[in-house]
């Protein structure tokens, strides 16, 4: 059984979990008691903030129950590494894929630059458009379907120094960072499970991994997310 | 910012009374952040994260992030 959030589903991909840590980061403001997992590249890849009061108290019987000497760590679970590398490999292929489908002149693919992302997201702002998003990392999928209702500028600890923007609606939100190497695209094919034409807008890391995609927040909105996408579309010709 | 001492929980606590982490599973890292590794299944983990209604939760990718509040259900 895996937990799930207010708006959308969590997906791990265990096989590439390596490690968990309690964290107590101290600001003037007081401390921050988190849980982060590191993937098995060394990343942060979750972290999660304990709040004051009974999840504290159970927080801290876990970090006592469970504390370990540095690389002592047992296995999780016997994981799954064939589902685990057939994961891997669509994040790692998607990228490489839509450029070789734009070099080969397809106009059902459009490469966008990375800042039209943030705007997108302010429309929806504006408009109350819902949408899914999906963000993606070795060890976990996250999949959400909210309307982002106000954005605002942001720090956080994993970013580097780069600034951010938080959009947030619904009891989630979505943080982009605006100076990151990286590609976006909108681009258009049929579902391979139902043949419905659908829209996406993508982005890749630097080394074109994919990490984001919005796309309607469910079948029936197909038609209405393609006509909010298309002045970025229009801008792309 | 502000050093600390190398404790892990608030004084006030129940465990940090009781000395219960281990110096040798306390890693201070900088004057800002001490980490505890810990070891548990992935079956213990996620047993705690479902009785969890208000943890926020980071995910994180070089150019994005996702949070949102943990829910316990199933």
């Amino acid at each position: 059984m895996v937990p799930t959030s207010l708006s959308g589903e969590f997906c791990p991909n265990l096989a590439e979990y390596a490690s968990l840590w309690a964290v107590r980061e101290s600001y003037p403001d007081g401390p921050v008691y988190l849980l982060e997992v590191r993937d098995v590249q060394g990343g942060v890849s979750q972290r999660f903030v304990i709040p004051a009061g009974p999840a504290r108290v159970r927080y801290e019987s876990l970090v006592a129950r469970y504390q370990s000497r540095p690389g002592t760590h047992r296995p999780w679970c016997p994981p799954n590494r064939r589902e685990s590398g057939r994961r891997l490999a669509s994040l790692r292929n998607r990228i490489p894929s839509l450029r070789q489908r734009l070099s080969a002149g397809s106009d059902q693919v459009r490469r966008l630059p990375l800042g039209r992302v943030a705007g997108l997201l302010a429309r929806a702002v504006g408009a109350g458009q819902r949408l899914q998003s999906r963000v993606y990392n070795p060890s976990l999928i996250l999949t959400a379907t909210w309307t982002p209702e106000f954005h605002t500028p942001a720090w956080s600890s994993t970013s580097a120094g780069e600034p951010t923007v938080r959009f947030l609606g619904e009891g989630t939100g979505l943080e982009l960072r605006h100076q990151s190497d990286g590609s976006a695209w909108l681009w258009t094919g049929a579902c391979f499970c139902c043949g419905v034409e659908k829209w996406a807008v993508e982005v890749g890391t630097r080394d074109d991994q994919l990490a984001l995609s919005l796309t309607a927040a469910d079948p029936l909105q197909e038609a209405e997310w393609r006509e909010f996408l298309e002045p970025l579309r229009q801008e792309t010709e | 910012m502000p050093s600390f001492d190398a404790s892990f929980f608030e004084p006030s606590s129940e465990f940090s009374r009781s000395a219960s982490i281990s110096p040798e599973c306390r890693i201070v890292e900088d004057d800002q952040t001490v980490r505890v590794p810990l070891s548990l299944s992935a079956v213990e983990w996620f047993q705690f994260l479902q009785q969890e209604d208000d943890l926020l939760h980071f995910a994180h990718t070089p150019v994005a992030g996702w949070l949102a509040t943990v829910r316990s259900r199933l």
